[in-house]
């Protein structure tokens, strides 16, 4: 590597950075996606504490003029409390009527069927029925006549006030405190330890959780939007480079390895900043907002302990597997920008990159699904360490804190390296075809183009 | 202080676009590249620039290998190129950058050629009547002669030792043309080695010293454009009469009887091939004769046009070759 090929890329960077950010249209989609970032946990904290207001259901008026509590179990014997969806205001005048029902009735099926023809005549009645399903669990229905002027919010919001009752009871019957009832909500794995020669012990997870999953999905996502918006960018300007004839101006100063890089790495930069500062405006917003209602809403609405494993470490290297990615990625789209004439053929030249990125964010998706159920599946590891999918799946998983660490290491050196080749690789496409005029470049005929490159002895 | 092209050679595949191209410029003057369309000048111009790669040969300058890009050249491309919606002081700014030139200078050289070039209005608009400076225009706003401006600018804004001009005045106004000249003449006061390509022969004539004349990849004629043209001698005769259908004829019926080729005819002009100054003479002696009354009778060199078309397109005999000829001719008769 001459260090002559990249003289000058610091101007093109900084060029190329300049006029990103006064792109009109890099600056209203920058606006929109900050505003959205500043904007979602507020409105979503407070539809969240309206319907909470509100109850879950919004309900200016109940239709009910009775509930009938048909107890097949016995529950109310038990202590359960079947009036307690009055605590909701807009249920509070609403008569409770017990039905006596004998839980020991062998004709408890026709009992029932009889009942309900009642409720059939009484259009403005709910009947709250507690049996048990065909798995001897207890189930609650709300039932109401077809033709009823009940509506459906309302039945919903009693059922759902019931079952938060319930769950209650279960608690006081057990006589378990706070805190054991928060264990017992707590969604458990089942993790298989090692021990070391040393008595030490070493985790050996099996697979992740579905929060976890969605984490990785999560990020996978962005990550791949990122790198196809960057992408087409870096794609739009060297195309523009070529067909507004300023690259032979350009190359009497400068490098084609150097024009590239510098390029494609302004364009890295810009979407990096973008995408920090819009995860950076999102968690102010969401410690103003918390600040604001006592609620941190993201706390309270991601699985507990999701990110335990997250420290400066893991952001880093999350953070330089993205820029490497979209490197890679801002690259290819290089070589499909330096391969057209026109700016009407780029459209069609970037197939080339949409495969890659079609190709790799599946293969990362499918492997992210397959994690659910093995860490240690071939189709994880291929993944992980392909570079065109890696970008993709790697940095979820460091956030969440899965994968050994030498797979990391050698996915992230393998998509390292991947960089580099596919830099100088674009870079000779590059300089053979920028002043290439003729017939849209197809990619069997690259090869005739680099080798004739490659005859040449360097001017 | 000289610059070399030695033996440079670029073919695509079977086809040889530049075969074997030498030129030598022993010190600052103007160069001219000559050649049709797809001649091979354009693609010397690149190599000699180093922005595309010679199958063989090697570029001198001062007599080390020519490398371009640490060297302070100016361009301008026969392509012209500019990023149509970017402001245009943001490119200059950036040429002028990449070319090593601070800030602060590109910027004093942009107001200093913006001015020159008359220019102001579009990079400096003045503000109106509210005091308000209106936005600079973009170069897909301006027309294509002030976009070729731009582009000299930036040829020119690093005040570059070495410059080429491929097609500096194609397709500009007369107006402009002449403030391009002023330029290019400025610019060869200053001492400076100038390779200019262009079709148009008078321009050439007007600047350059030394010329190459190419065509499909061949060097055809090379040499001091003086001296060439001595080389053919004084044997192109213009000729205008009094305007008169009877006279014309006679002039005509004189013109066969001198055994002259006419070249050219105009409505009341003559432009005739002789062999030499003496049969010139003979000639007017004859109109004399016959009292014809003569407006113009001018004896010159051919043009760098007719040459250029002799060379690439037709054939025109040096006087030497045509001496050669009419002595054979003359030992054909004999025997």
């Amino acid at each position: 590597m001459r260090k002559s090929e990249f003289r000058g890329w610091t101007e093109v960077f900084r060029f190329t950075f300049i006029q990103t950010w006064k792109n009109r249209s890099f600056l209203i989609f920058m606006i929109i996606s900050w505003v959205v970032c500043m904007l979602a946990v507020p409105v979503l904290s407070a539809i969240s504490s309206s319907k909470k207001d509100t109850g879950e259901y919004h309900i200016e008026k109940v239709n009910a003029d009775k509930v009938y509590v048909y107890d097949e179990i016995g529950l109310t014997l038990m202590g359960f409390d079947t009036t307690a969806f009055k605590k909701a205001e807009v249920f509070k005048d609403l008569p409770v009527v017990p039905v006596n029902v004998n839980p020991l009735s062998e004709t408890r099926e026709q009992e029932w069927k009889d009942f309900t023809k009642k409720v059939d005549e009484e259009p403005k009645s709910i009947v709250i029925h507690i049996r048990l399903d065909a798995t001897h669990s207890f189930s609650f229905d709300v039932v109401r006549a077809i033709e009823s002027d009940v509506t459906k919010k309302e039945c919903e919001y009693i059922g759902s006030l019931l079952v938060e009752e319930f769950n209650e009871f279960k608690y006081k019957a057990t006589n378990f405190g706070e805190e054991q009832q928060k264990a017992l909500d707590t969604t458990y794995e089942v993790t298989g330890l090692l021990e070391e020669k040393d008595g030490t012990f070493v985790t050996e997870k099996a697979h992740i959780s579905t929060a976890k999953y969605w984490v990785v999905y999560g990020v996978l996502f962005v990550v791949m939007m990122v790198c196809i918006t960057g992408a087409m960018q870096i794609a739009t300007a060297v195309a523009m480079d070529k067909s507004s004839k300023v690259m032979e101006y350009m190359l009497t100063s400068i490098r084609p390895m150097a024009l590239i890089f510098g390029k494609v790495l302004a364009q890295v930069v810009s979407v990096i900043i973008q995408m920090g500062v819009s995860f950076g405006l999102a968690l102010l917003s969401n410690f103003v907002t918390g600040q604001v209602t006592g609620n941190n809403y993201l706390q309270t609405k991601l699985p507990a302990g999701i990110f335990s494993s997250l420290n400066p470490l893991n952001i880093a290297l999350a953070l330089v597997v993205i820029a490497l990615g979209v490197m890679l990625y801002g690259f290819i789209a290089g070589l499909c920008g330096a391969m057209v004439t026109k700016m009407e053929e780029l459209q069609e030249s970037v197939s080339l990159l949409t495969m890659t990125n079609i190709i790799g964010s599946y293969l990362a998706l499918f492997a992210a699904m397959a994690m659910q159920k093995s860490l240690t599946s071939p189709l994880f590891y291929a993944a992980v360490l392909i570079p065109i999918s890696s970008p993709f799946l790697l940095p979820g998983v460091v956030l969440i804190g899965e994968g050994a660490w030498w797979i990391k290491l050698l996915s992230l050196a393998i998509l390292f390296v991947m960089d580099v080749i596919i830099l100088f690789t674009s870079a000779r496409v590059y300089e053979a075809l920028l002043l290439y005029n003729g017939n849209k470049i197809k990619l069997k005929d690259l090869k005739k183009f680099l080798k004739e490159a490659k005859g040449g002895k360097a001017a | 202080m000289s610059f070399v092209v030695k033996d440079l050679v670029k073919s695509y595949g079977e086809k040889v676009v530049v075969d074997h191209l030498n030129l030598e410029m022993d010190g600052p003057g103007v160069y001219a590249l000559l050649g049709t369309n797809g001649a091979g000048k354009t693609t010397s111009l690149r190599m000699i620039l180093g922005m595309l790669q010679k199958d063989s040969g090697e570029v001198f300058y001062n007599g080390q290998p020519m490398d371009p890009k640490s060297m302070n050249i100016g361009y301008l491309a026969e392509e012209r190129g500019l990023y149509p919606k970017y402001s245009l002081i943001d490119q200059l700014l950036y040429f002028a950058r990449l070319k090593g030139v601070s800030r602060s200078d590109a910027m004093k050289r942009i107001k200093h050629w913006s001015n020159r070039l008359e220019l102001d209005e579009y990079l400096f608009p003045p503000k109106n009547s509210k005091g308000r400076a209106p936005k600079p225009k973009l170069a897909d706003q301006l027309s294509k002669g002030n976009q070729q401006k731009i582009q000299l600018m930036a040829a020119l804004i690093s005040d570059p030792e070495f410059i080429i001009l491929d097609e500096p005045m194609s397709g500009l106004d007369p107006v402009n043309t002449d403030l391009f000249k002023e330029v290019i003449r400025e610019e060869i006061a200053k001492n400076k080695y100038v390779i200019m390509s262009s079709h148009q022969m008078p321009t050439i004539e007007e600047f350059c010293t030394d010329i190459t004349i190419m065509d499909h990849g061949k060097t055809v004629l090379q040499g001091n454009l003086n001296e060439i043209k001595k080389g053919y001698g004084r044997v192109n005769l213009f000729v205008k009469c009094e305007s008169n259908g009877v006279m014309n004829d006679s002039i005509e019926g004189l013109i066969d009887e001198a055994g002259l080729t006419i070249v050219e005819k105009l409505p009341s002009e003559y432009h005739i091939r002789v062999s030499g100054e003496a049969q010139a003479m003979e000639f007017l002696r004859l109109l004399i004769d016959q009292n014809i009354n003569i407006i113009r009778f001018e004896l010159r060199e051919p043009s760098l046009h007719e040459i250029f078309v002799e060379k690439v397109g037709g054939y025109i005999p040096t006087a030497e070759e045509k001496e050669a000829e009419a002595a054979a001719k003359e030992k054909e008769g004999e025997e």
